[in-house]
């Protein structure tokens, strides 16, 4: 059984994403390569643009404006801001399913992850990002994930009243996540990690 | 039979029935699990996109404390696997190992790249063995029809393709049948489940493991079995959201491996968390145990 996608649409906001549009220009011509530099894109140069991954990408069928293929493209030429800027780039869910089928390994879902460190790296914000930085946040805290506050800074205060009766289901379960944070007893030894692998080349 | 057990963080909190499972499973057939208490997260993706080099600082320290134990480390959970067996991929390059142990060393901690990263169906299926499996199954799964969901990462971790195949998996199934079950086959069951982008696209992630729940259903499933926490928490916590997202509700028990091993095996369910979730097991519980073998 297959459920109906809903009708396309461009998000709000967004001049395009195919490729060809006259609305989105290149601003840096060698995006590609930075992206190579990047762990996870090494291999984006390979590219021949097949769409295998497009055609084994759970996400396309239910959002078809998330389209990994035209990511690699876009990335190619050197349409650096609009790639970073673009909510989409968070809508993967990781499951590698292109960097399992890719005929030539360009590792198109690592390529995501590389896009979206550089995001990181520069400041980008939306509910992807967000969420990113607080579950680094946990990390360099607790050492693990503290589930309950990592949502609440993913989502916030409003996303939280959003998932009412969800709560109060999994409270009555014994299922609601600890509110309080159990850091680990090792938490400076991970902390003192975390600061030295920064100096790592 | 000896582990270095990383329940990883889901499977001790929201999902912590999961760790209680597993600990009674393993107990049970007699695997000893040394405890990583104070093992870090693996990252699961989101510190390998905001941190890379921590991340793998990190899962280089996991594996050295189960290096220093002599032992290969134990998962219960997908995205676990996947990214610890990322890292020690990454390890098994000399210059890599060496440059991140030039950091390890700041916290007396050494990796070598001894370590294998091992899911608990592989313990269960290789070094358990059907025979043995077989053997302890008290609550036969009998005519219950199991749909395995086997999720993206467990499948895609580095090394899996050595255990399972990434694109017709049967393990699951194999071991679905070892505890006298029917196994249910169905196209969503190496689909993903939406987990990695719950917080920040909650509606895409309801519509793929809504999708998929009404796939398992109509193939005439009773019950899912996820080799995953993070799975296990979309399907069975989020089970009545996706369904509105989706338009029809699958009412779909879902089981953690760890739970269904323990069920077949005849280990008191309140043992094995079942009441902790949100689409109820009850009916499941009570099919086996009026099957149930009764031993002196």
């Amino acid at each position: 059984m297959r459920v109906a996608s809903p009708p396309r649409r461009r998000q709000a906001g967004r001049k395009a994403t195919a490729l060809g549009s006259l609305a989105v220009r290149p601003d840096s011509p060698t995006f590609w390569k930075e992206v190579a530099a990047t762990p996870g894109g090494e291999e984006i140069a390979i590219c021949v643009q097949c769409n295998t991954c497009t055609s084994s990408c759970p996400v396309e069928v239910l959002e078809p404006d998330f389209n990994i293929r035209q990511l690699v493209a876009r990335v190619k030429l050197g349409l650096r801001e609009d790639v970073l800027d673009d909510p989409l780039l968070w809508a993967c869910v990781r499951c590698h399913a292109c960097v399992a089928h890719c005929p030539k390994h360009v590792n198109p879902g690592e390529i995501v992850e590389a896009l979206r460190y550089i995001a990181l790296r520069e400041g980008k914000e939306g509910p992807g990002p967000r969420h990113a930085k607080a579950f680094a946040k946990s990390v360099l805290q607790n050492g693990r994930i503290h589930e309950a506050g990592v949502t609440i800074d993913s989502i916030g205060w409003r996303g939280m009243a959003a998932q009412g009766v969800l709560a109060v289901q999994m409270l009555r379960r014994g299922k609601a996540p600890s509110l309080r944070p159990h850091p680990l007893k090792s938490i400076r030894e991970v902390q003192a990690l975390i600061a030295a692998a920064g100096e790592m080349e | 039979m000896r582990y270095a057990y990383f329940p990883g963080c889901v499977a001790t909190d929201s999902c912590g029935e999961l760790d209680q499972a597993t600990r009674a499973v393993a107990a049970h057939l007699g695997i000893e699990l040394v405890d990583l208490e104070e093992a870090a997260c693996c990252g699961a993706g989101n510190l390998q996109e905001a941190n890379p080099k921590a991340a793998l600082a990190l899962n280089a320290r996991t594996l050295s404390m189960a290096e220093a134990q002599g032992v290969d480390l134990l998962t219960v959970c997908g995205t676990c696997q996947m990214y610890l067996a990322r890292a020690n991929r990454e390890l098994q390059d000399p210059a890599t190992r060496e440059k991140v142990n030039a950091v390890l060393a700041r916290v007396d901690r050494r990796y070598e790249g001894r370590v294998r990263v091992r899911h608990l169906l592989q313990v269960l299926l290789e070094d358990i063995g059907p025979r043995k499996l077989a053997a302890n199954v008290r609550r036969p799964l009998g005519d219950l029809n199991v749909g395995a969901f086997y999720g993206c990462h467990l499948l895609r971790a580095p090394g899996s393709e050595a255990f399972d195949d990434p694109e017709e998996p049967r393990r699951i199934e194999e071991l679905i049948t070892v505890l006298g079950g029917r196994p249910v086959t169905y196209g969503g069951r190496t689909s993903c489940c939406g987990f990695h982008v719950l917080t920040v696209r909650e509606d895409l992630a309801l519509r793929m493991a809504g999708g998929e729940l009404l796939e398992a259903k109509a193939a005439g499933a009773q019950v899912l079995a996820t080799p995953c926490p993070l799975c296990h928490l979309v399907l069975d916590a989020y089970q009545g959201r996706a369904g509105k997202a989706v338009g029809a509700q699958a009412g779909l028990p879902i089981l953690h491996l760890s739970q269904l091993v323990g069920l077949a095996l005849g280990i008191d369910p309140e043992r094995l968390g079942v009441k902790r979730h949100l689409v109820p097991v009850a009916p499941v519980v009570r099919a086996l145990e009026e099957r149930e073998v009764l031993r002196a």
